[in-house]
């Protein structure tokens, strides 16, 4: 259970909680960079956007009050811990009550507004011969796709039985990672997928890649490279142009090899008859979107004329509602429009597969096997979620997109393996007399600690919360008026599981 | 009523009045101005990836589409800027510079020539608004942010009162931001309180204030308003001009049919035909159903 609890602790850490652990002359350096401060803010909360950028141009710094004015009165105590937060990311500074932008910072940003200051901190592109051989877009995302399901398949390759020809297993590099970041371990026979491996199947692409980097980073930290540039880069890499080549010859001797290991996830790609040519993928450009994209195994050029936004993003968000496959039907019937093996592979988790077409798997969620994948580690809102976002365009048109009766009863199968819940306790007994007990109780239920009395036995487990403290008070005036009492109360103290 | 969520994406329509008769008054540059505006559209993009964002300039005799345009920027060069506002940031300058170029300053003190097509340029934002929240699949909260120069064009009264109820049916916020000017503008003000945004007058001698008042007030999102207050507006000049000879008037006649307002009294109304029957505005038999009578603004005498 516990083992449980730590593992999706992990993967609540964000690219964000790392930033925070950093000490501030490190941060001090990130912030050195107009793309990285690009990227970092986008990636804090809309309210903590509006409030930089209204700070980003006041020269003077602001009393901390009159920043909560700002608010409306029952959002102040939000936007308290909103700047709570940029404080913890150190892009505030507080000083005596008053707030002011971290000057680096201020300044950095700004560049990136007004196209100042270092500027190949957005890549330099690359000028060499032989345009001709450019690389489209289609090719990139070919290249990024292959890559990142060759590693989600050597994933689950090892679970798959049905006679499917040997995975072939990934780069050390990439295994490495797979290895610190707890998703796979060493078993007897080659490597094996561990509980969290199996929630990481199910996230979506986005996250999937969040939680390769920041393992990646932890892993620069082990290694002694410098986690700053190692931080830069990969920002510099997220605010990079999809399907335009970079040169990678004003990268430092570190940031080239972290292209060369990068590589092997399909983030970047670099051509071997260019070395100093590199491309980014858009599994690393939709980064800096907040929304979640599916990976766009088809992810062309679709342009809306209209309003030809200047990223491709447009054309993976129209990628993402043309990929969904999964159709459910309210007697928890799951059709699957595909023939990719690690979908295959990633229903097979939670979902009884009866028959395989060319093109369509069917099969049925049922309780055993939905119990079988809670017993992996992956919870219900994880399942839904999954589900969720990979339905099929016909029941994305519908709300909700799953059938309610599904989805409710995915939960009540969750909730059947959480019947028991631990919270620490004491437990009192032997009451001399009923009057005491019943004056301990009263005061007990007034102040909303009692987990559980039995007035015949005399006896009464509360919780053990800051409140205790005000009821071992009670306790003791009672044993004051009533002496006799004293001998008789024994308290005991109690854990109960 | 959907409300809106965090992550929803935002289109800004930004209607630019380019009119360089205008401008010419002004204590700051058009050139100075513009550079502020695209930083704050740099930021507007930045805060997120899928904003979306349309550009039209407004000038005297015509309105144009400065962003998305077809015209392409050369990308090979200059990499300074991130990838994202390069090539906004070039049209939109460029844009505006071919529309100043293409209209001669003249009668710098003529009232006429100080005014802007802003009707016609708000028509065309609320076109655009509908024709990407008709394509897109998700839902898109729209605002338009009016930079305006010019003084109030009072034939325009109807069509651009026309384009504020669209917009506030739409729920497209306005935010109106009057750069320069010595009069507020009345028509502006009212598309501003009708449709929910801001009317900023900004005191635009100072360097940089007129980008901090865009970042401070207009760059917040819907979901953003719900949270953080909107600078209070002050009183609102709710009067109205007359369909008859365009002047902004505070008593007039309202026919009582079409609702059209006239400063003078007229035995046919102009808009709907319908004949008056002048016995019953008498004042001795003026009650029961008078068809023409005289009516007082109420907002007008609120602010006597």
């Amino acid at each position: 259970m516990s083992h449980q609890l730590g593992s999706e602790e992990e993967f609540k850490t964000t690219i964000a909680d790392y930033l925070e652990s950093l000490p501030a002359q490190f941060s001090q350096r990130v912030f050195s960079s107009p793309a990285a401060c690009l990227a970092i803010f986008r990636l804090i909360s809309t309210v903590g956007k509006q409030l930089i950028m209204s700070m980003l141009y006041l020269d003077t710094s602001l009393r901390l009050q009159d920043v909560s004015q700002w608010a409306r009165t029952d959002c102040q105590r939000m936007v308290r811990g909103k700047i709570h937060q940029l404080r913890k990311l150190q892009l505030v500074t507080e000083e005596h009550g008053n707030v002011s932008l971290n000057p680096v910072f201020r300044t950095q940003l700004r560049n990136a507004l007004t196209g100042g200051g270092d500027f190949s901190s957005f890549g330099t592109p690359f000028n060499g011969t032989g345009r001709d051989t450019r690389i489209t877009r289609t090719q990139l995302a070919q290249y990024a796709d292959q890559k990142w399901e060759a590693m989600l398949r050597f994933m689950v390759g090892r679970q798959d039985s049905s006679g499917e020809s040997v995975v072939q297993p990934p780069a050390e590099s990439v295994r490495s990672i797979l290895r610190t970041a707890k998703l796979m371990e060493d078993g007897e026979n080659g490597m094996a997928i561990t509980n969290s491996g199996f929630q990481f199947l199910l996230q979506d692409t986005q996250s999937q890649v969040w939680t390769v980097l920041l393992q990646y980073l932890r892993q620069a930290e082990m290694q002694q490279m410098d986690v700053v540039e190692v931080l830069n880069f990969l920002f510099q890499l997220i605010s990079l142009q999809l399907g335009r080549a970079y040169s990678a010859e004003p990268l430092t001797s570190i940031q080239r090899r972290m292209l060369g290991e990068l590589r092997d996830f399909g983030l970047v790609l670099q051509d071997d008859q260019r070395p100093l040519c590199f491309y980014a993928t858009h599994l690393v450009t939709m980064l800096s979107s907040s929304s979640s994209t599916n990976s766009g195994a088809n992810s062309t050029n679709s342009k809306d004329s209209v309003t030809e936004l200047p990223t491709s993003q447009q054309g993976e968000l129209a990628a993402s509602s043309s990929h969904g496959y999964i159709i459910l039907e309210t007697n928890c019937r799951i059709y699957a429009y595909t023939d990719s093996p690690l979908q295959i592979a990633i229903l097979g988790l939670f979902v009884r597969l009866v028959s395989r077409f060319s093109n369509l798997v069917t099969g049925a969620l049922t309780r055993d096997s939905v119990r079988q994948a809670l017993s992996q580690g992956i919870t219900a809102d994880q399942i839904i979620t999954f589900l969720t976002a990979n339905a099929h365009p016909q029941m994305q048109s519908r709300v909700p997109v799953l059938p309610v009766t599904v989805t409710d009863q995915i939960r009540l199968w969750e909730q059947e393996r959480n019947r028991l819940h631990p919270t620490h306790a004491h437990f009192y007994k032997d009451f001399a007399q009923k009057q005491d007990f019943d004056r301990v109780l009263r005061y007990a239920q007034d102040i909303g600690v009692v987990l559980w009395a039995s007035i015949e036995k005399r006896q009464l487990v509360v919780t053990r919360q800051v409140i205790y403290a005000r009821f071992q008070r009670l306790l003791l005036c009672v044993i004051r008026v009533l002496p006799w009492a004293y001998r008789d109360v024994r308290v005991r103290d109690l854990i109960v599981r | 009523m959907v409300e809106p969520v965090e992550s929803d994406p935002s289109l800004l329509v930004v209607v630019l009045d380019v009119n360089p008769t205008a401008w010419t008054r002004s204590p700051l540059a058009l050139n100075k101005a513009l550079q502020q505006i695209v930083i704050f559209i740099n930021a507007y993009l930045a805060l997120n990836p899928e904003n979306k964002l349309v550009v039209i300039g407004a000038s005297k005799r015509n309105c144009q589409l400065l962003y998305p345009s077809d015209s392409t920027v050369d990308a090979a060069h200059d990499i300074q800027v991130y990838e994202q506002f390069r090539p906004v940031d070039v049209k939109v300058l460029s844009g505006v510079q071919a529309m100043v170029s293409q209209v001669t300053v003249e009668n710098i003190n003529s009232l006429d020539e100080q005014q802007s097509l802003m009707s016609r340029a708000l028509s065309m934002a609320l076109c655009h608004i509908h024709r990407v929240s008709e394509s897109q699949t998700g839902k898109i909260w729209s605002r338009i942010l009016v930079l305006s120069a010019g003084e109030d064009a009072p034939r325009e009264y109807i069509s651009l009162m026309n384009s504020i109820f669209a917009a506030q049916k739409m729920s497209v916020l306005m935010d109106i931001c009057k750069a320069c000017g010595q009069k507020d503008s009345v028509f502006l003000q009212q598309a501003a309180d009708i449709t929910g945004g801001n009317y900023l007058k900004v005191n635009a001698t100072a360097d940089e204030s007129l980008l901090q008042t865009l970042m401070f007030t207009c760059l917040a999102d819907h979901y953003t308003r719900s949270i953080i207050n909107a600078p209070g507006s002050a009183l609102i000049d709710f009067r109205a001009t007359c369909f008859c000879h365009r002047r902004v008037i505070d008593i007039g006649y309202v026919c009582s049919v079409c609702l059209s307002i006239f400063c003078k009294m007229a035995p046919i109304c102009s808009t709907c035909h319908t004949k008056f029957s002048f016995k019953v505005v008498r004042p001795d038999r003026a009650q029961g159903n008078s068809l023409a009578t005289p009516t007082a603004d109420m907002s007008s005498l609120e602010l006597k």
